[in-house]
């Protein structure tokens, strides 16, 4: 290997300029928005480039400077700051110049007027990903980087507080279905919130007992992995019977709102997927921790319970939660489902913008869904890296 | 030990065998699964959904789980390969990324959107599916061949192998488990999640589950359960390499 830093760079710079060639190529290719002359109707598709005018002009120049500064032998520091803003820059500007498309064509063409964002933009941000994933390998110094990443997520943030995307299909139909989306959400969260609580309990206990007793092991990652394999639907149809039995034979069940159908077989599913890479990081952890360890806390006058809570427990902490951020990322998107079989949430938008194709319905219930997996994903990750530096000082 | 190794062996195989013989008795034997279907759910009146028989179900799951997984292969084998090379490897740790970051979006949100671009059906159950399964591939083949011992390699290239012969000969080979696990688990969440296609129209044993849901017919729900749920398992045991909790 010849020196890593050094060629680490140097291959960055492919990266970035692949990221600069997309963006270019989704800015010119047809797809960029749709407009409708209603929310349901097939649309128009425009190239992000000719929608924009002279902005479009702008967009190709972002991605004109991120290649630029990519092939240049600028200093990394300039290049990675420039690089990866004028990376974050693209979308961002997209997504404002959409808006002010939208509120021309709705003038023009009516109330009823839709304009969606097409596979042009998510192009625009898929490039832009790659582009700041490339120039932030420029930069050392995490505070920075995490700036120039984060960024553009205040300016969307800023732009939707302004107002000037109001006239954008998916603020339209967040518009007319504001409450009913509050409602929602908050389920979608209490679906994950509960079922990863109650994967997370199930998941220790299980994880812990096939470290402790090894004969159980093939028993329980048996009966987890048949688990995980059920497909979702599936796996609901099967407990439907049994729930509408258990509702009709036993009036607590029903009284608590206990169907085949609704949240009931939701928890369940959702508590069933979660359990496994709770318990298999758990188990892992648990084997690998060092006889060492244990002997000498034992040796220190500690009992079990206390060397379980106050040794071993932290020592295995930064894997069990690598395993709880699976868990969380997976339940996420998963409570979609609950949409499907009359247990609200995110996916009640998705399924019912299915149903009568409207994407921007969709997207309503999907991009919620991703933030919020994301959210989970990173701050989880920068739990697991803190419990790790604190647990080894530099 | 290998007495305990002949009983996991024989374990696992009668599974397989199980499962493989419940899975083609309820797609083959419409019949016979009616009579099972009207003892689970006696209070129906109508046990079978009437708008696709079984077989026809099974044979259009079965077709999406495998178009998706085959273009995944080719395309996941070739981007892990790409991801490899003295050029590549730039990419490698943006597939990594990726991968991870394709995990938040829930694959029936993404066929919904798809069905713009290509129309209700299986186009767009089997664009979105080989797209989730595409990173995944790439992931397990990097990871496969990476886990090579660097001895290994160096002694291919001692003994005169170029960069392609080794790949071919050694890498390959050696990194088989890791990509067929990753082989196995792509097949398996393509043959569950074809399930969700009945929310475009793409046929399959969702069908009559989301026919049973919307007419609270517990029969026709089953009718497509419990053969998604055999074929499911059936997979999942016939592509396991070897057993989870054999490999320390």
């Amino acid at each position: 290997m010849d020196g890593p830093d050094l060629s680490l760079h140097a291959r960055a710079r492919a990266v970035a300029v692949s990221g600069a060639a997309l963006g270019i190529a989704a800015a010119l290719g047809p797809f960029g928005l749709v407009l409708r002359v209603n929310r349901i109707a097939r649309g128009e598709a425009v190239s992000l480039f000719s929608a924009f005018g002279p902005w479009g002009v702008a967009l190709v120049a972002c991605w004109a400077i991120v290649a630029v500064l990519a092939l240049s032998s600028a200093p990394l520091r300039m290049r990675g700051i420039v690089g990866s803003l004028a990376a974050g820059a693209a979308p961002v500007l997209a997504l404002w110049q959409a808006g002010s498309v939208a509120a021309r064509y709705t003038l023009q063409a009516g109330d009823l007027a839709r304009v969606s964002l097409g596979a042009g933009f998510w192009l625009t941000v898929a490039a832009s990903y790659i582009a700041i994933f490339a120039a932030t390998a420029w930069l050392k110094r995490s505070v920075v980087r995490g700036l120039v990443a984060y960024g553009p997520f205040a300016a969307v943030a800023a732009l939707l507080a302004s107002g000037a995307l109001s006239s954008l299909g998916i603020v339209r139909e967040y518009a007319n279905n504001a409450e009913a989306f509050a409602k929602q959400m908050n389920l979608h969260v209490a679906y994950v919130g509960v079922s990863v609580l109650a994967g997370l309990v199930l998941g220790l206990a299980l994880g812990l007992l096939a470290a402790r007793k090894p004969a159980t092991e093939p028993v329980v990652f048996g009966a987890l992995n048949v688990l995980q394999v059920l497909p979702t639907l599936a796996f609901i149809g099967l407990l439907y019977p049994v729930l509408t039995d258990l509702s009709r034979r036993v009036d607590l069940f029903a009284a608590v709102g206990v169907h085949g159908v609704g949240w009931a077989p939701v928890v369940i599913v959702l508590s069933a997927y979660a359990v496994y890479p709770i318990a298999r990081n758990t188990h892992a952890a648990f084997v690998s921790l060092e006889p060492a360890v244990i002997d000498a806390a034992r040796g220190i006058g500690m009992g079990p319970a206390s060397v379980l809570a106050e040794v071993e427990l932290p020592l295995a902490a930064p894997v069990i939660l690598a395993g709880l951020r699976v868990a969380l990322v997976q339940s996420t998107a998963g409570a979609i489902i609950a949409g499907l079989v009359g247990g609200g949430g995110l996916g009640t938008f998705v399924f019912l913008g299915a149903s009568e194709t409207a994407s921007d319905l969709i997207l309503l219930g999907v991009l919620p869904i991703v933030a919020l997996g994301l959210a989970f994903d990173r701050g989880l990750t920068a739990v697991e890296t803190a419990l790790t530096l604190w647990r080894e000082p530099a | 030990m290998p007495s305990e190794q002949t009983r996991q062996r024989v374990v696992r195989w009668a599974g397989i065998a199980v499962l493989g013989a419940a899975t083609a008795w309820m797609t083959l034997d419409a019949r016979g699964f009616e009579r099972l279907l009207k003892a689970l759910a006696p209070h129906e009146s109508s046990w079978l959904y009437p708008t696709k028989p079984l077989v026809t179900l099974m044979a259009e799951q079965v077709w999406l789980a495998t178009a998706a997984s085959l273009l995944a292969f080719v395309a996941g084998g070739l981007l892990g390969a790409l991801a490899l090379t003295r050029f590549g490897i730039a990419f490698r740790d943006l597939v990594l990324s990726a991968a991870s970051l394709a995990q938040t979006v829930p694959t029936v949100a993404l066929m919904a959107l798809l069905v713009p671009l290509t129309g209700y059906g299986p186009e767009p159950v089997i664009v979105a599916l080989t797209l989730y399964s595409v990173l995944p591939i790439a992931l397990n083949v990097i990871a496969g061949i990476e886990s090579v011992p660097p001895e290994v390699r160096d002694a291919a290239t001692g003994i005169g192998m170029g960069r392609l012969q080794r790949l071919v000969r050694v890498e390959l080979p050696l990194a088989m488990p890791v990509i067929m696990g990753g082989v196995k688990n792509v097949v398996v969440i393509n043959v569950s999640a074809a399930t969700l296609g009945a929310v475009v129209a793409a046929g399959g044993l969702g069908m009559p589950i989301l026919a049973g849901f919307h007419d609270y017919n517990d029969a026709y729900i089953l009718e497509g359960a419990l053969p998604a749920i055999a074929l499911a398992l059936l997979l999942d045991r016939a592509l396991t390499v070897r057993p989870r909790w054999d490999v320390r």
